[in-house]
């Protein structure tokens, strides 16, 4: 039994040293086992951190106040002089230790330990054995057991116990609370099944390009709580792309079937926030209809969901409303004219026999307009609701005022703000200021800079392919407006949510725009996001 | 206490005389000659005193190694845990994250259109999930929490 381990053991080292020798760096998830919650792994992360100091992204990052709370807390110092300490034992310069330990693939993977909240972690970096050795002793590290013929070190201080282990070029380190080292140790070294060979994990990352800096795996994402991994691509020049996979399962695609989006050529470049989706009325239906299928319930709640969306098409059958709208929408959120509000947009694409549908939605509203406006005299307090056509670039506009009811949503802004509904040819353009809507129809009649246009001279991808949504966010430009009108929309408590978990004011401040862009597949779903950090 | 006896060379020589005297013929002046190489060679010390100097050699040179060696040996180095060290080049990253989990989701909202931006939301929540998940990840290992370790091998581990 020793011999056969012997063998194994030697023979997967072996192995090891010979990818090593012939260049082919171990991949990290062939190390660690299959049941892992997540892996990331970075490449050469030396050198990342070398391009991160470098960039104009970090010394933004200096000026915040978490950077600076950072620097001038207590432990710093003391974190440096130990830096110092053992960069003074391994008779090495900083950027030499880094490039060392550092300079290759290194992963930190998380076991499950019953506590989602609370993984086991193990980091494993490629270097030499010699330089693992090198830095066990220097940490003043003691040979403590044994997993085959490969030493375990511990690296005791108070009650801070690191163990470490090396073999075949990677250098394996935790903190254990359990046995974590030889879960990583039975695959690294014993040839247990490894996360890299299990098919969900080639799923999520295999369709991912090539050249990724950082990759990270998680077994349960959300929504469905399926594999899915992220992967980034440093472009330099302060940019960062990445790219998603989400695997969905099969047929999930439905009302996410891509589209080519032509809504990024009609929205304004003075959107601070733009997002342009695929819209298949009749998909969506079809999946309202499927779900209420199985509750008792079903075919009155069906009934009533039809009088609802009748409701606001008087006089169009349902199948008239279906087939008005699609394949696309899109939304936005521009920068208020002239020191004015800001506006949100929105338009929906007509069919060639949409128009009728289009129209009736906005005779709708006028009429559901006015029959509130005269109950609003009634009452103790009138609510004044102001009605008026206008027309603008052949376009007959209307718009509804309503500043008592708004004042109490919006504040301030209420007097700028009005429903604002214009008919194209092409859209059912609906927006909350007249100025965002005019300024929507100049650039659908393809009057001024669109955000298409902005973006691609900004050298970003605009897509022409069909793909299910695509979006842009402007932080650095309306960090305010965005956080405000989130505000105003999510509710109060998911804005401070979205504060605590990043900081997210100080952080919107350092990014310039950021993209993305969804594509559903049969069983997965693609993502691609790009982010140009302040110049 | 009496003193030990030590042989001097006439007590050894009158009796190798004599004996040799009983044996073969050998001429006078060869036997004479052998009498003197036997007589003159160096006189073993007894066994005891013997051992005893070799002791008394050996402690020496190993309490002179013993001297030197801690003299040489360089002192152990105050521990240094990678895990801290590795921590500490990460910065204030992992704490970006939220170290409490976030609240439950309020039923209350803003306006309806919430529901059309959760659409949005889901795009990026999956991607969003696992980078939150990466950036968290790194307080499984090099958080400043102190650590039990379970016995060398792990405290259910099963033999291979």
């Amino acid at each position: 039994m020793r011999r056969t381990r012997f063998y194994v053991t030697t023979a997967v080292l072996a192995l090891a040293a010979t990818a090593s020798l012939a260049g082919e760096a171990p991949r990290m998830a062939d190390l660690v086992p299959a049941r892992a919650a997540a892996l990331v792994e970075v490449e050469n992360a030396a050198g990342l951190r070398q391009a991160l100091l470098a960039s104009p992204f970090w010394e933004a990052l200096q000026k915040t106040e978490a950077a600076s709370r950072w620097k001038a807390g207590e432990q710093y110092a003391e974190r440096q002089e130990r830096l110092e300490a053992l960069l003074g034992r391994l008779n090495m310069e900083k950027d030499e230790a880094l490039r060392r330990y550092l300079g290759g693939k290194c992963a930190l993977v998380l076991l499950p330990s019953g506590d989602s909240k609370k993984p086991y972690g193990v980091f494993l970096t490629e270097a030499t054995n010699a330089d693992a050795q090198r830095l066990a002793e220097a940490a003043g590290g003691q040979e403590v057991d044994r997993y085959r013929d490969v030493a375990i070190w511990e690296v005791r201080k108070e009650n801070h116990v690191d163990r470490l282990a090396f073999a075949g070029g990677v250098l394996m380190l935790t903190r254990p609370r359990a046995d974590e080292l030889h879960q990583v140790l039975d695959v690294a070294v014993g040839g247990g099944a490894a996360l890299g060979t299990e098919g969900h994990f080639a799923k999520a990352v295999g369709d991912l390009p090539r050249g990724w800096r950082v990759r990270a795996y998680a077994d349960k994402t959300p929504p469905r709580q399926s594999p899915g991994a992220v992967a980034l691509y440093p472009q330099g020049d302060g940019r960062v792309h990445a790219e998603w996979r989400i695997v969905s399962g099969p047929s999930a695609v439905g009302p996410n079937r891509p589209a080519r989006l032509t809504g990024p050529a009609c929205l304004p470049d003075s959107a601070v926030a733009a997002v342009a989706t695929c819209f298949h009325p009749e998909a969506i239906w079809q999946q309202v209809q499927a779900k209420l299928a199985d509750r008792a319930d079903g075919e009155q709640r069906l009934a009533k969901a039809r009088m609802f969306v009748r409701g606001w098409f008087p006089g169009q059958s349902m199948e008239n409303i279906l087939a008005a709208f699609g394949p696309e929408a899109a939304a936005a959120l521009l920068k208020g004219e002239d020191g004015g509000a800001p506006g949100l947009v929105g338009m929906v694409r007509l069919t060639a026999q949409g128009r009728p549908a289009a129209h009736a939605f906005k005779d709708g509203l006028a009429a559901k307009a006015a029959i509130l406006g005269a109950l609003g005299q009634k009452r103790d307090k009138p609510i004044p609701v102001n009605l008026r056509e206008e027309e603008y670039a052949g376009v007959s506009m209307l718009v509804i005022e309503a500043p008592g009811v708004m004042k109490k949503i919006l504040g301030d802004w209420a007097e700028d703000v009005a429903l604002t509904v214009a008919v194209t040819d092409d859209w059912l353009i609906v927006g909350t200021t007249p100025a965002g809507v005019k300024r929507t129809l100049d650039t659908a009649a393809g009057s001024g800079t669109s955000l298409a246009d902005a973006m691609k001279t900004a050298g970003e991808h605009v897509p022409t392919e069909p793909v299910t949504r695509w979006g842009v966010l402007r932080p650095a430009e309306g960090a305010d407006v965005v956080l405000a009108w989130s505000e105003k929309l999510l509710g109060r408590e998911r804005v401070e949510r979205a504060k605590q978990m990043a900081n997210l004011a100080e952080l919107m401040g350092l990014a310039k725009r950021v993209l993305w862009q969804r594509t559903d597949e049969a069983e997965v779903i693609r993502g691609t996001a790009d982010v140009q950090v302040v110049e | 206490m009496t003193r030990p006896y030590d042989p001097t060379e006439s007590d050894l020589r009158d009796p190798m005389l004599e004996r040799l005297g009983e044996g073969a013929e050998v001429p006078a002046d060869r036997r004479r000659a052998l009498v003197d190489a036997i007589a003159g060679a160096p006189t073993p010390l007894p066994r005891r005193r013997r051992r005893r100097g070799v002791w008394w050699i050996a402690a020496a040179a190993a309490a002179a190694a013993v001297v030197v060696g801690v003299a040489l040996w360089p002192a152990r180095p105050d521990p240094i845990p990678p895990t801290a060290l590795l921590g500490d080049l990460l910065g204030p990253l992992p704490n970006l994250a939220p170290s409490e989990p976030a609240p439950a989701e309020s039923e209350q909202r803003g306006l309806p259109t919430s529901g059309a931006l959760d659409a949005v939301w889901q795009d990026l929540e999956g991607p969003l999930a696992i980078v939150v998940q990466a950036v968290e990840a790194p307080r499984a290992v090099f958080n400043e929490e102190p650590s039990a370790p379970a016995p060398a091998g792990g405290p259910d581990r099963k033999e291979n």
